[in-house]
């Protein structure tokens, strides 16, 4: 980019930024957002806004983070976050029952404290005196003589915090990550994006399905069948052309031309064959897992209206098949249904519900169909459990488990190890990580 | 036609005259597209006038509309080119039985036997046209990658022919139900632009001009209780601005000047098209929602 003009190099970084934030922008767009700037009024911020994002950003993911990214980097200031909750204790007196002489106090800006969360202070305590000086330098330098002005305090802060957060990592509220670009100034706009961009995704995919409060049951019902429908089309696609050429039907040709007396006229191909995808669905519903099942079964349901071979089995103790009740059940409903079904709510026995759908239900598990397994691997006699889920592996394409213990934890549960063995596992605690997971499963296993 | 005189404020003249109310937000990315020359990638929901963009720049430039539609298992037979077979076997066989032999193989591979598919016709044409691409999310990755082969050179190689070169760079449009992702490929070539459901003023002016005979009142409660319909109601399928279109002759056929609770429930069928929807309007209904938002109890 050298000897590039001064618009050209602002476009660049820019484009740095997006490509940061996982927008992807190559150098095809930048030239395309020049040629853009060109044809429009520069000066018309609402026009120059309008085609950059429509040569640089192509999808509406991408189109949200433009639009915050823009507005942080084409504008001088940058505006605090609205409404963000007041979860920074002021200073390091209050941050815990356990707070001594000894607590280090938190890092100053603009001659005031820093507010900081118990976690990250903890996290400031457990730095390194030399890791702890070089953020203190940073934010003298941000506050200090030629530094920034006091409206870059919400950036300046989040910046601290956000590294904060990376030494003592809370659970992220969201799947973005933000790539380090090599450039503090643009690393900060980044960091400002995804802490902006926090109010603009739904809450309620990164919640804990077992906490999603009661009142917002019916919106996560529509999250959960706009994730289903999504992945619905997706399952139904057929991703490869059977063969390039298509094949020659002799039969139906030679019979199609005995009226043109045998001159092959008309020709007939094997026309592909489409292969639906077959669905079982095994969901525990012992006590723990009660929540996470209503809403796991209102997703199956969402997706039974879409994917007609779908099989939906409950089990604590025993097993029971609830196919019938799937179609067209609210989570209302769903939860009405766990209080009146027999199992709901007991203890776990895995193995005996495996033994009953191997018995009871062999002729659902053929090579064509997919095992979707929702449980917390919590159960009597894992083992025995492990045996059968090798026995049923071995009888269909894939066995798919989805844990809803974080990942983190799944080093002190000894099952996880056994079913591991025998089952490709996903974490799924969220209904975003349940949208993320089976988009990724269907894309790598091709349901 | 892409001349260089044409601005942002002819555009916006034109597609008003033509009917297609629309703000700077879908009409800079249009423009954008026919000055930089690029195909224009819409997506959108279903019914928010993706397709109509098309229609209305062949009208507003004078330029031929070619449409493809696209479907699973789309492939470049039925898009670009296929030999006319059964013309070509009858040739032989009418060479054949009056004892003038084989014809030579170019003859039988010329351009008489060619049956030309949209995409070769848009390359081919005398003069620039507009080709649609309607619903480009549901053909397959190959064909996917075919085109924007196709988009970025404009010339398509017929081995028995040879390569054959675009006289004029067709103005291009392509239109996606988002239904998945599309191909980095062919996003990259394009210039994007999503068209959401329009803010209830819009929405009115927009039954204004394509339902002629409805009032402003009417429409305006339209608008409303589709903006309504859209955010409170949980729909499976949300009604688009084409079903607000077939709602507002509906209810001017039936001779209503005002939006009620009844003439709501007789119409409903026009706009929401499953029964889940049905019954989750009835409750609305019934629990007095749509009509306290027109302010009826």
């Amino acid at each position: 980019m050298a000897g590039g003009s001064l618009l050209e190099l602002r476009l660049a970084r820019f484009g740095r930024v997006l490509r940061a934030l996982g927008v992807p922008v190559g150098s095809g767009e930048l030239v395309d957002a020049l040629g853009a700037l060109r044809v429009v009024d520069p000066l018309d911020r609402h026009q120059a806004k309008l085609a950059l994002s429509a040569a640089m950003a192509k999808d509406q993911r991408s189109r949200e983070l433009f639009d915050l990214a823009f507005d942080r980097f084409f504008t001088s200031g940058t505006s605090p976050a609205a409404g963000e909750p007041d979860q920074y204790t002021s200073d390091g007196a209050d941050a815990g029952p356990d707070g001594d002489a000894h607590r280090q106090q938190p890092p100053q800006l603009w001659g005031e404290q820093l507010r900081l969360t118990p976690e990250q202070l903890s996290a400031w305590e457990a730095l390194s005196e030399a890791q702890r000086e070089r953020l203190r330098e940073f934010l003298r330098r941000a506050g200090g003589e030629g530094g920034l002005d006091d409206s870059y305090r919400p950036l300046v802060e989040h910046v601290v915090r956000e590294h904060l957060d990376r030494w003592h990592p809370a659970p992220p509220a969201h799947g973005l990550g933000g790539a380090a670009t090599g450039d503090e100034t643009l690393d900060e706009i980044v960091a400002g994006v995804i802490a902006g961009s926090g109010a603009e995704f739904d809450p309620l995919l990164s919640l804990d399905m077992n906490s999603i409060p009661a009142g917002e049951v019916a919106r996560a019902g529509r999250v959960i069948r706009r994730l289903a429908r999504r992945l619905a089309t997706r399952m139904m696609r057929r991703y490869r052309v059977a063969r390039r050429a298509a094949s020659l039907d002799f039969r139906r040709t030679m019979r199609a031309n005995f009226r043109y007396g045998g001159v092959p006229l008309r020709l007939h191909y094997r026309s592909p064959r489409i292969s639906k995808p077959r669905i079982v669905l095994v969901c525990d519903v012992s006590g723990s897992m009660k929540k996470h099942a209503v809403f796991t079964l209102y997703f199956a349901g969402a997706l039974y209206r879409t994917v007609q071979d779908l099989e939906g089995f409950v089990f604590a103790e025993d097993l029971e098949r609830i196919t019938p009740q799937l179609r067209g059940s609210t989570p209302r409903q769903l939860q009405q249904l766990a209080q009146d079904s027999a199992v709901w709510g007991r203890g776990t026995n895995l193995g005996r519900a495996l033994r009953q759908l191997l018995s009871d239900h062999r002729t659902r598990l053929t090579p064509r169909t997919t095992v979707l397994i929702l449980s917390d691997t919590k159960t009597l006699a894992a083992r025995e459990a492990a045996d059968l889920l090798r026995e049923i592996r071995e009888r269909v394409r894939e066995v798919l488990w989805l844990n809803t213990v974080p990942e983190e934890q799944w080093g002190t549960l000894a099952a996880v190890e056994l079913f591991q063995q025998h089952a490709t596992m996903y974490p799924c605690s969220s209904l975003g990580d349940l949208g993320r997971v089976l988009d990724r499963a269907i894309l790598r296993h091709r349901l | 036609m892409r001349d260089c005189s044409m601005d942002i404020a002819w555009l916006r003249q034109a597609f008003l005259g033509d009917g297609y109310i629309c703000d700077d937000d879908i009409l800079l990315p249009v423009f954008l597209s026919l000055r930089l020359g690029k195909p224009l990638l819409v997506e959108g929901a279903p019914g928010v006038g993706k397709t109509e963009i098309a229609k209305v720049l062949s009208r507003v430039l004078g330029l031929e509309l070619i449409r493809l539609q696209c479907y699973e298992g789309l492939d470049e037979n039925k898009a670009l080119y296929e030999w006319n077979y059964q013309r070509q076997l009858l040739r032989i066989q009418v060479l054949q039985s009056g004892g003038a032999g084989l014809p030579n193989e170019s003859d039988l591979f010329s351009q008489d036997y060619l049956l030309m598919r949209p995409l070769l016709r848009a390359i081919r044409s005398q003069s620039q046209s507009v080709l649609l691409i309607d619903e480009v999310d549901k053909v397959d990755e190959a064909f996917e990658a075919f085109l924007f082969e196709l988009l970025s050179d404009f010339q398509v190689s017929i081995p028995e022919l040879g390569t054959m070169v675009a006289r004029e760079i067709p103005v291009v449009v392509l239109t996606s139900n988002s239904e998945r992702d599309l191909s980095d490929g062919l996003k990259r070539r394009c210039v994007y632009l999503y068209i959401g459901f329009p803010e209830p003023d819009r929405e009115a002016r927009i039954i204004r001009a394509k339902a002629p005979g409805v009032g402003e009142g009417l429409a305006a409660e339209i608008a409303a209780a589709m903006s309504y319909l859209r955010s409170k109601l949980n729909l499976r399928k949300q009604p688009s601005i084409a079903e607000a279109l077939d709602w507002a002759r509906a209810l001017l056929d039936l001779g209503y000047e005002s939006l009620d609770q009844s003439s709501i429930a007789q119409t409903a069928g026009v706009i929401l098209k499953c029964r889940e929807d049905l019954d989750a309007l009835r409750r609305d209904i019934a629990s007095g929602g749509v009509g306290r938002m027109l302010g009826r109890e």
